[in-house]
């Protein structure tokens, strides 16, 4: 029999919900699981193909630049460019109807979003952390430090990702938003270079985004404890990811008007 | 309650005071657009109503959601976006939401899946499955959990004759031995009406009658439905005037004509049919005891037909 109406705030239900949610999230990405890793894995690598080729001599600051830029490009993309097309798709087919039908809390229910993109975008991480050791010869293993580091950045960008899938007319444009600040944040913002690169006026904007600190406290992984400059950076990470899920918990319409 | 859409410009709900009892199987007939979703929307949660209360086993469903989510199961109209979960995964992990636990939610699927001739598909996601399928999908993850009161949206639009039968048998034996009550929306009038204990009909967002199939058929005064349609070209208009002295005449589409009339007018009716109108004229001609369908045609003016 089910628990008692009493119980249900209680903070192990709580738990519970977030821990089944999770699995249904896990359950449906997982046909689209491949094409998921494949996006965050194959367009990471095909750049590091590419700056294998270009930059030949590569000396070792710029293949952990290359390596860490590469990193953060898998979990932009297995996070931000899929959380905000999954989350315009639900919303297009009325699967929040569902969710809001069930005694469940609707933190519960964001939770277990960050959670299923952020364990789907490990597999693709990894994988280019090994194939961009095998591209350029080299073995670079990062600090234990990257954890967190990665943990944060996915939870930040999961929440861009369902704050874009929420405001966006459907998932088409979801998609093609989620993309753009994906393409941008890869270009634009100092993944595959130091922020000193940028020039003075384009630095504001990319201290106002996670990447520039994701990218940072990864490539300072490589080098070992850093414990000043990583702070900052899991500081930031940390404040990035409360504040897109405060955003995603108010901008979530968990009733239909 | 009342319910206003679009800044107060369209009125969804009007003065909708209705009371279900604990284990009863109540309905909600009406035309499309008659209000009928929104009133079952409100009552779940996800539309706040303008005005009124809406309370489920003592829970405000506005002030205190969870108390009332926790006791609700719902079946909406469209079937849920979970379409890449297989027909197991979805009733197993609605009953653990609801608050089974796993031993129990599985056992709860496995018995929903043989009764509503699932078990072969359990193991197929959703998106694979047909339209009627999936249907009886939505009916188990409706019933998944033990909730003590469950929304059916059109439940048997779309399911083959057998897993209708299998699902109003299901609805019947639910409320009688469990004490489970539901609320049911629904066009396929004649087949609810052997599981209603209660009907409320809904017009322009009204409840314009509410009372058991009996009480509402019996303002019929147990009169004869005569059903008339005519051949392409033909019309039942010749035979209108006369016809409508012999009983209360309801005018369908495509110029049919509902009369429903006294027994003992039954043969004087057919005869004005076949001098006024002519039989040959006719592509059907039926006639049956009144039944609750006609008290919603009936109080709808021939709109709802």
């Amino acid at each position: 029999m089910p628990r008692p109406a009493g119980n249900r705030t209680s903070f192990l239900s709580f738990l519970r919900d977030t821990a089944l949610l999770t699995g249904i999230h896990l359950r449906i990405v997982r046909w689209a699981g491949t094409f998921t890793v494949l996006v965050s894995f194959a367009l990471p690598v095909a750049f590091l193909i590419l700056m294998r080729l270009m930059n030949p001599d590569a000396s070792p600051d710029q293949v952990r630049l290359y390596i860490s830029g590469n990193m953060v490009n898998a979990v932009v993309q297995a996070t931000l460019t899929m959380m905000a097309q999954t989350v315009a798709g639900q919303r297009e087919a009325r699967t929040f109807a569902y969710y809001v039908s069930l005694p469940i809390h609707k933190m519960s229910l964001i939770l277990s979003l960050l959670l299923a993109y952020l364990l789907q975008s490990l597999p693709g991480l990894i994988g280019v952390l090994l194939v961009g050791n095998l591209v350029f010869g080299v073995w670079l293993m990062p600090h234990w430090s990257i954890i967190p580091i990665v943990l944060l950045l996915g939870a930040s960008l999961s929440g861009l990702g369902a704050l874009i899938g929420i405001r966006a007319r459907n998932a088409m444009a979801a998609n093609a938003l989620g993309l753009s600040l994906a393409f941008m944040s890869m270009f634009v913002l100092p993944v595959y270079y130091p922020i000193e690169v940028l020039p003075a006026w384009l630095r504001p904007l990319a201290y106002a985004f996670p990447v520039t600190y994701g990218a940072h406290g990864i490539r300072m992984s490589f080098l070992g404890p850093q414990e000043a400059g990583l702070l900052v950076d899991l500081l930031a990470l940390m404040g990035f990811s409360l504040a897109t899920f405060l955003a995603v918990t108010y901008g979530l319409r968990w009733q239909d008007e | 309650m009342r319910k206003l859409y679009k800044d107060g410009k369209i009125l969804a709900n009007d003065d909708v005071s209705v009371e279900i009892r604990a284990g009863e199987v109540f309905g909600l007939l009406g035309p499309n657009g008659a209000g009928k979703t929104t009133l079952v929307r409100q009552l779940l949660g996800l539309l706040r109503p303008t005005s009124g209360r809406i309370s489920v086993m003592g829970y405000d469903v506005v002030r205190q959601p969870s108390g009332a989510k926790h006791l609700i199961g719902y079946m909406a109209q469209r079937p849920f976006g979970l379409h890449q979960l297989t027909v197991q995964e979805a009733m197993e992990f609605t009953a653990r939401l609801r608050g089974c636990e796993k031993t129990d939610a599985h056992r709860q699927a496995v018995a929903l899946m043989e009764e509503l001739g699932l078990a072969e598909h359990r193991r197929r996601i959703l998106m694979r499955l047909s339209l009627g399928l999936l249907k009886a999908v939505c009916f188990g993850m409706a019933v998944a959990g033990h909730p003590r009161l469950i929304f059916l949206d059109e439940p048997t639009e779309s399911l083959d004759p057998g897993r209708r039968r299998v699902l109003w048998n299901r609805i019947r034996s639910m409320s009688q031995q469990e004490g489970i009550t539901f609320l049911l929306v629904t066009h396929n009038i004649n087949e609810a009406e052997s599981v209603l204990d209660r009907v409320a009909i809904m017009g322009e967002g009204r409840v314009l009658a509410l009372g058991t199939p009996r009480e509402l058929k019996r303002t019929l005064d147990d009169r004869l439905r005569v059903e008339i349609a005519p051949q392409e070209g033909c019309s039942t208009s010749p035979g209108l005037p006369a016809l409508e002295e012999m009983g209360e005449v309801i005018r369908l589409k495509n110029d049919s004509l509902v009369v429903l009339t006294q027994r003992a007018n039954l043969s004087a009716v057919i005869d004005l049919i076949q001098r006024l109108i002519g039989m040959e004229n006719l592509a059907e001609f039926r006639v049956a005891d009144a039944t609750l369908e006609d008290v919603y045609i009936r109080l709808g003016g021939g709109k709802f037909a």
